[in-house]
């Protein structure tokens, strides 16, 4: 099975907030190979800039660190993915850092792991694993 | 343009587009050889900096998309 982070999971996870148990759980999954875990790297550097500007560039990079040693596929903003996420962003209200969470989401038929209500209007399309 | 390579004390260095090139390869190299953690405890207790309460909220991240969609109705506004 294939999961999808946005930005949101990762810091729900990172901050301990509610739900965190199910963002963990699928991080140990993945761990154990069970399944695999995927992160927009415009989400990824979403993270970093949240991170940064918060506590400085050495959160940042820890961050990155963090996601790679989580065993987190970080995949790449292809010109094929940007004009995906563009096509999405120009029919629904989300970031986009989000925008990219959820084309990425369709493109490999994963669930996408979020607790941002932004991501409501795509229930119909896209499978939801809300925190 | 001639790419520079400026170290921490502030010296720059001009660089030809091989070297360039060889520098970023050598990045991305190190870069992918991040293994992943072991376990879940490791992975906790390597990055226990990281779970302080001092990084981004959620509440941060919220803040940042409204202001996003601000700025993008703004440019709307202003290119209409």
């Amino acid at each position: 099975m294939r999961y999808v982070f946005d930005t949101y999971a990762l810091m729900v996870y990172l901050r301990r907030e509610k739900n965190f148990q199910i963002v963990r759980s699928i991080i140990v999954d993945a761990l154990e190979e069970r399944h695999t875990i995927h992160l927009s790297v415009i989400n990824m550097g979403e993270l970093c800039y949240m991170q940064s500007r918060k506590s400085g560039g050495a959160r940042a990079e820890s961050s990155l660190r963090f996601v790679r040693r989580a065993g987190i596929n970080i995949e790449p903003a292809t010109t094929g993915r940007v004009i995906r996420a563009a096509r999405l962003k120009a029919k629904v209200s989300l970031s986009y850092a989000d925008a990219f969470a959820a084309s990425l989401a369709e493109e490999l038929n994963a669930t996408l792991v979020t607790g941002d209500p932004e991501f409501k209007p795509l229930e119909p399309m896209l499978r939801i694993l809300w925190l | 343009m001639r790419p520079q390579l400026t170290t921490k004390d502030g010296a720059v260095i001009s660089l030809t587009d091989e070297i360039y090139e060889a520098i970023l390869l050598l990045i991305e190299k190190q870069d992918h050889e991040v293994e992943p953690v072991a376990s879940i405890e490791e992975l906790e207790t390597e990055f226990a900096g990281l779970f302080a309460a001092n990084g981004a909220t959620l509440e941060d991240l919220h803040a940042e998309h409204i202001q996003e969609r601000g700025r993008e109705e703004r440019k709307l506004e202003h290119f209409s």
